[in-house]
């Protein structure tokens, strides 16, 4: 195991100094109230220089240094720094952790010789991060409590792979105690009893430490040492599919980005092939040579591996995401990633016998290839399968309709591809599919599903639809409108009584009068589970003089229910 | 030069475009082979509302303007209709009915048992909400590329902000998926004549006033009717060249739906129910009883 250690000993002042040219060359500090006095909490190399520590009070370090630039800290600014330059690390490692709160912790495990070995690996990001305008020490060790402890307390930046015990004890010998990372108490103790090094504890016998300083402390030890493993929690999980390229230089032009994507997306379809899975869930990674990290997700409604649909929906949450606030390339992007977060299984396609990829994709059978969106019933009946065998043998032409046969048991793709590129923009809820209800109640005998989501299932009881009542012989259900207002809009009507149609109403102003109507059809809400308020309803269809036609309802007996029954247009035919 | 020949050639221009157009960006014939590839079939003069769909199933955009703000609803129908007629032509294709949340304010959402009873098979059609015109347009090209059958999109969008160049994207995405698209502008009613867009065909629908009046009153029964079969009342505001001898774009005409058989048919006198006295519903002394 390889752990590489990053500290940055200067961050709250690198990260307001880091833009500023020259800013950087002059003193300057940062301070906090503590305790109700006001004292130096980070300074930058300059004030060092000139004997300004932290800890020191405001007016000490002002009387030592009037030029002294001040400003108050923000340690949520600092978090937040050091959340996004570990973010920025993960383009060495996807497995980096934040080891607040002043350091990033690498899992550089077999990662290093991407970059040419682990010495200009450490090279290379104490280069990137001081272009940045970090200060930064950087170790890399067998273990991370010892990577970490180099970083900060040694010169020694490598304790090589094939280090035996003796040399990693050699290594933490020179450490001074606080390195164990222990409370300030204990390490008091330690130093009023002598101890100033590690290597004072490695030559003492175990168990008088153990019982003086604490369990504790002998297992920071075996830490410090690697005698036992222990592993980080890296800031996000590792994608199990992934696929990255680097640049040089950054890419700053669009087409140029979205032509890797397009290649990315090329090589993550193996990767997924493989374990027979397909992305649900698509996170594309950019890392600006500044240090910014963008990250464009996407999630698709059924299981994806095809590059060119991963594309496209990759493609329109760029093209949203220029709207709203640009992907701002700025000096461009080195690292580009994409990785698949969520899959899910994902099997093949029946290829029809005898037909390869590329035919069927020819121009000819486009369109007879053409699936059906949602096959109902059987979508693969024995005359079909007769047909399609005779087909086979007849010859060229039969092809086609064996495929069409075979393209009928395939899910929808179209369906699915319209409802993927208008879900990523405009989100998957206002994409929907309806699906006939059981329930009388109109406004509940359809459900608007967001169509990324399964069917619900089908229900045992029979079907109310009236396509069901054609296919059954029934007798056609009573009409329905085409529109359904969401909220049934009151009118003022004059009607028959006690049960007949408005004979004139008055609906958004205008004055109808009826010439023809239907009905009423009487709807009572289901009384098993509705408040005791809700009414029966009589619906009627009327035609207005114009020819305009309305469906209406009266809410209530009259008498019987309410005293006064008001009226409602609930659709329009 | 005169009046005739500036027409001539624009004509030919147009067929010229239109050429190259359904080639893909190939070099197109001129006025012949315009013809031969079928771009502007020549029509009889025949007046049938069939043959506008023919144009129009081939990928296409038409546009539905309700002739009085009253009229939403029967524009609403005859677009589902037409999308219907286009379904029909493709008969493996879905339908995507685009309804921006201002136009449902206005006129309701459609109502999937609704365009059941139409004839709409509901696993063949996507329901999408949007906020706004920008979001309609863009997802009506989208779904038009995406070589979906019909597109029906029901905006508010102001006639300025639906223009040349937007009704063009819509249109060359219509040829390209072979769809047709149906955009049923609410805002601009009556304004048919005056709006200037590409697309290729411009409805004007109003409902159709009841064929059946009432009887003279029964005894003692209501002197209402019933409502006849669906039907609407419209007229050809635009066709591209090749329809535009045939119809009149000024002329009204009625034209009825029969959902069973999915056709439109000429609203010509048709047969009115019987009087029904032996209806038991209307029956006054069973009623009273």
């Amino acid at each position: 195991m390889r752990f590489l250690s990053v500290f940055l000993p200067r961050l709250p002042t690198d990260r307001i100094l880091r833009r500023g040219g020259d800013a950087a060359e002059r003193p300057f500090a940062l301070w906090r109230k503590v305790k109700g006095a006001e004292r130096i909490v980070a300074v930058n190399a300059a004030a060092q220089r000139r004997k300004v520590f932290p800890g020191m009070a405001v007016a000490d370090a002002r009387a030592l240094y009037p030029a002294l630039a001040l400003e108050e800290n923000d340690p949520e600014s600092d978090a937040a720094m050091l959340e996004a330059v570990a973010d920025w690390h993960r383009r060495f490692t996807p497995l980096a952790a934040l080891d607040a709160p002043d350091g990033v912790m690498l899992d550089v495990t077999g990662a290093a010789q991407l970059f040419g070995g682990e010495a200009s690996l450490l090279e290379e990001i104490g280069r990137r991060l001081a272009a940045q305008g970090f200060c930064a020490r950087t170790a890399l060790a067998p273990g991370p409590a010892l990577a970490r402890a180099l970083a900060r307390f040694s010169d020694v930046n490598i304790v090589p792979a094939e280090a035996a015990q003796e040399d990693i004890d050699a290594a933490a010998a020179e450490l001074p105690i606080a390195a164990l990372g222990l409370a300030e108490g204990v390490l008091a103790a330690m130093a009023r009893a002598g101890l100033r090094r590690i290597g004072d504890l490695l030559a003492r016998p175990r168990a008088p430490l153990a019982a003086r300083f604490g369990e504790r402390a002998l297992t920071s030890l075996d830490a410090l040492t690697c005698r036992i493993r222990d592993p980080i929690t890296p800031r996000f999980e590792a994608p199990a599919f992934m696929a990255e390229r680097r640049f040089p230089d950054g890419l700053t032009q669009l087409a140029d980005i979205e032509a890797t994507l397009r290649r990315l997306a090329d090589e993550l379809r193996p990767l997924l092939e493989r374990e027979g899975v397909g992305a649900r869930e698509l996170e594309a990674v950019f890392y600006r040579v500044d240090g910014a990290v963008k990250r464009v997700r996407t999630g698709t409604s059924r299981p994806l591996r095809d590059p060119a649909r991963i594309f496209a929906l990759l493609r329109e949450r760029l093209a949203r995401l220029r709207e709203e606030d640009g992907l701002d390339a700025g000096f461009g992007f080195d690292v580009l990633r994409l990785c698949a977060d969520a899959v899910e299984r994902m099997d093949d396609e029946q290829n029809p016998l005898g037909l390869r990829e590329d035919e069927s994709a020819a121009p000819g059978a486009l369109d007879i290839a053409r699936p059906v969106w949602a096959s109902k019933g059987t979508p693969y009946d024995r005359s079909g399968d007769k047909k399609s065998h005779q087909n086979q043998i007849a010859g060229a032409h039969s092809y086609r309709k064996s495929q069409s046969t075979f393209a009928e048991c395939a899910l929808a793709p179209d369906l699915a591809d319209i409802v993927d590129r208008l879900g990523a923009r405009l989100g998957l809820r206002r994409v929907l599919r309806l699906y006939p209800q059981q329930a009388h109640l109109p406004e509940f005998a359809i459900a608007a599903i967001p169509a990324a989501y399964p069917a619900p299932s089908p229900s045992v009881a029979p079907d109310l639809s009236h396509a069901a009542a054609a296919r059954e012989g029934f007798a056609p259900t009573p009409s329905r409108p085409a529109r359904l207002f969401e909220r049934p809009e009151p009118i003022e009507a004059m009607a028959l009584a006690p049960d007949g149609p408005p004979l004139r109403f008055r609906w958004r102003r205008a004055l109808h009068e009826t010439v023809a109507f239907e009905g009423p059809e009487r709807i009572a809400p289901p009384w098993w589970r509705a408040p005791k308020n809700a009414f029966t309803r009589d619906y009627f269809s009327v035609v207005d003089r114009e020819g305009r036609r309305f469906w209406i309802y009266r809410e209530g007996l009259l008498g019987e229910e309410c005293a006064c029954a008001p009226w409602f247009v609930h659709g329009l035919f | 030069m005169t009046r005739n020949s500036v027409s001539e050639r624009i004509l030919f221009l147009r067929r010229r475009i239109a050429a190259l157009e359904a080639r893909g960006g190939a070099a197109g014939g001129g006025d012949a082979t315009g013809r031969e590839a079928g771009v502007f079939p020549v029509l009889a003069p025949q007046d049938s509302p069939e043959l506008l769909l023919q144009n129009l199933s081939g990928g296409g955009l038409g546009e539905i303007l309700p002739a009085h703000p009253r009229d939403c609803g029967a524009a609403a129908g005859f677009a589902c209709a037409l999308a219907l007629r286009s379904c029909a032509a493709r008969p493996h294709g879905g339908v995507v009915w685009i309804s921006e949340d201002m136009a449902a304010r206005e006129i309701g959402l459609p109502y999937g048992r609704g365009l059941e009873a139409l004839g709409l098979d509901l696993s063949r059609l996507v329901f999408v909400r949007t906020r706004g015109p920008s979001e309609t347009l863009w997802a009506m090209e989208e779904a038009l590329k995406a070589r979906a059958a019909a597109v029906v999109a029901e905006s508010w969008i102001a006639p300025r902000a639906y223009g040349l160049s937007a009704s063009r994207r819509l249109l060359l995405a219509a040829s390209r998926g072979g769809g047709s698209g149906l955009l049923l502008l609410l805002r601009p009613c009556g304004e048919a004549g005056r709006l200037s867009s590409a697309a290729q065909l411009r409805f004007e629908v109003a409902a159709r006033p009841p064929l059946s009046l009432p009887a003279p009153a029964r005894p003692g029964a209501s002197s209402l009717g019933t409502p006849g079969p669906l039907g609407w009342r419209l007229r050809v505001a635009k066709a591209r060249a090749g329809l535009f001898g045939a119809f009149d774009p000024l002329a009204w005409r009625e034209i009825s739906f029969d959902p069973e058989k999915a056709v439109f048919r000429h609203a010509f006198p048709e047969r009115v129910p019987a009087e029904a006295a032996d209806r038991p519903d209307f029956a006054p002394g069973r009623r009273r009883g």
